[in-house]
């Protein structure tokens, strides 16, 4: 399953998303996007990626903050497989031996822990993969700083008459 | 007995079936749900859309591309870099196409219907205006089958020179009908009347054509002399009628448009190496009036709540008599026109900042001859370079692309070239058979090839 994953675009976009952080050095004279020449040796912020047929580029502020980020027209480079697997519930209980509780006058009493959502394995980068921008609605794939899904941990009692 | 019963029944049954036709008669027409409306009504509407071209999303993304201003946050980044998509013009098309162009054949056949000629006048020339528009914008456009579904369900694409003359017509039939109307409907804020701005909007798009001496005649017959001949579309403080420019800097959009680096600014800027300023011509004031700190002068200057916007502008029709009498040797006649602008300028900035040029002033070694070129050449940059600070959007757009930016205004910052047309809408070319391609940005409109 395909997800676009507009919240890493966008992070991109402000400066926040780890890849707009790495500092790089031209080993030759790159050209950045707006056509300014980095000379050789010179360490930028930025990256250096190979778009091939040769173009060898140095992507920077302003690579990011057009068709490198989250806001540019092209929403492609975003759009990753967001195959997931997930451990949704695990739960164990003990029932307390009969002779224990016969005394207080139950005929049974268990308790037990059961807890949701506590794994997710997935390589997709943003919120889970599960959730949808636009809720329940009809448009589905959509990540975009959407509510993830919760975890949560249960505790219970159970008493029999 | 039994037969008195049957005509009991039958006589019950038939006052059933008939007698409460009145109260049920018309329970199918929705007295809310109009199918029609007068002439009187839609006229306003018509008018008022040209807003929708003349100062909303056309005029900010010419005013990136004629570099007057800079896009300078998230999709305006983009829009600037001309990183656009087919689909962003979708909306541009449908306020010139279906709010303008069809709503206005309506108007016009309705008033002809009511024998109100100044009506039919009126909608025939916003007609006009928004084909001129769209042919300008976007090279080829339908024009010959628009407007009548019922036989051209999927208009042709004419040539742009074909609508061009066919927008020409329609402002001679349209200042046939006007003779001497006069009403802004509320909307517009004028001294003129349609039969001049007839004329104004024919001498805009004769100038695009390149036939000066046409745009010539139409410009001085458009008698816009004074700046209350503007056609300004008025604004007002109270909500969703501000300056367009004003609830987009300000409400919707802060920080996208600016003035950025954009070469408007340097030649404003007394500061920048590019400065224009010369012992006659002082440009803080102006400077100021559009810009506060690389931003739009949304408090008191061109981008106030309740600045007006023009139409089409005094300013506009002085600088094409201007530019028409120097490509036609008259260099005192555009001298005149040119000091009338820059008069307006002084007055509206309180005076001290222009005083009028000579020719002299334009000789090789004047102070306004800076690149050491020909008389003409000076005055002619001068006078397009004065139509760039005065006029924002889409006609300056026109005239960098038809003057080839004789200028030298700032390409983008990607692209060594300035794109010459807006891209056809993706609505085109998912409804219309006889779509003719996508065309891109930097091939030329006809008229400039």
């Amino acid at each position: 399953m395909d997800v676009w994953g507009g919240t890493a675009g966008v992070m991109r976009y402000f400066g926040v998303h780890p890849e707009t952080a790495n500092l790089s050095t031209a080993s030759t004279d790159l050209v950045t996007y707006y056509g300014n020449v980095i000379p050789a040796g010179t360490t930028f912020r930025g990256n250096i990626t190979d778009f091939g047929a040769g173009y060898i580029f140095a992507l920077d502020i302003d690579y990011y903050t057009d068709l490198g980020g989250g806001f540019g027209p092209v929403d492609e480079q975003f759009v990753k497989d967001a195959s997931w697997t997930r451990l949704r519930e695990l739960s164990i209980g003990y029932g307390l031996p009969k002779s224990m509780i016969e005394k207080a006058g139950f005929t049974s009493l268990e308790f037990g822990i059961t807890g949701r959502n506590l794994i997710l394995w997935t390589d997709f980068e943003g919120t889970d993969p599960e959730t949808s921008l636009t809720g329940s609605g009809k448009a589905r794939g959509l990540e975009y700083f959407n509510n993830p899904g919760t975890r949560s941990i249960l505790f219970n009692l159970r008493f029999g008459f | 007995m039994g037969k008195i019963k049957n005509m009991l029944v039958l006589g019950l049954v038939l006052s059933l079936t008939y007698s409460c036709e009145s109260v049920v008669a018309d329970l199918n027409n929705d007295p809310n749900n109009l199918t029609d409306v007068p002439v009187g009504l839609m006229i306003n509407h018509i008018v008022l859309n040209t807003a929708s071209v003349a100062e909303a999303d056309p005029a900010r993304i010419t005013a990136m591309w004629a570099d007057q201003m800079t896009g300078s946050d998230r999709q305006y980044i983009s829009y600037d870099n001309y990183n656009i998509l087919s689909s962003d013009f979708d909306a541009i098309w449908a306020d010139i196409y279906q709010s303008g162009v069809a709503q206005a054949k309506i108007a016009e056949e309705k008033a002809l219907t009511d024998g109100n000629a100044e009506y039919a006048g009126v909608a025939q020339i916003i007609r006009a205006y928004y084909f001129g528009e769209a042919a300008a914008l976007f090279g080829n456009v339908p024009f010959s089958e628009v407007g009548d579904f019922t036989s051209f369900p999927d208009p042709k694409y004419d040539n742009q020179l074909t609508v061009f003359s066919g927008v020409q017509e329609l402002l001679t039939k349209g200042a046939g009908n006007v003779i001497d109307f006069k009403n802004g409907f509320g909307i517009y804020e004028t001294s003129s009347s349609w039969k001049s701005i007839a004329s104004a909007l024919s001498a805009r798009y004769h100038l695009l054509t390149g036939n000066y001496s046409a745009a010539l005649s139409a410009a001085e017959a458009a008698a816009f002399d004074t700046p209350a001949s503007s056609v300004n579309i008025t604004h007002s403080t109270s909500n969703y009628s501000e300056n367009l420019f004003w609830q987009f800097a300000v409400e919707q959009r802060d920080g996208y448009l600016t003035f950025g680096d954009s070469y408007m600014s340097k030649i404003l800027s007394s500061d920048n190496a590019a400065y224009r300023g010369n012992s006659k011509t002082d440009e803080t004031a102006r400077k100021a009036y559009y810009i506060t700190d690389d931003l739009l002068n949304t408090s008191s200057g061109a981008f106030a709540i309740d600045a007006s916007f023009p139409l089409i502008s005094f300013e506009e029709v002085q600088l094409i008599i201007a530019e028409c009498a120097v490509r036609a040797g008259d260099l005192d006649k555009a001298i005149t026109a040119l000091n009338n602008v820059r008069a307006a300028w002084d007055a509206r900035l309180g005076g001290g900042l222009y005083v009028d040029y000579m020719l002299t002033d334009f000789a090789t070694g004047g102070i306004a001859n800076t690149q050491s070129e020909s008389q003409e050449d000076a005055l002619l940059r001068e006078i397009l370079e004065e139509k760039y600070l005065s006029v924002i959007g889409l006609p300056t757009f026109y005239d960098v692309n038809r003057t080839k930016n004789f200028l030298g205004v700032s390409t983008d910052r990607t692209e060594n070239s300035i794109a010459q047309r807006f891209i056809y809408p993706s609505s085109e070319e998912s409804s219309n058979a006889n779509f003719p391609g996508l065309v891109d940005l930097f091939v030329p409109t006809p008229v400039n090839e």
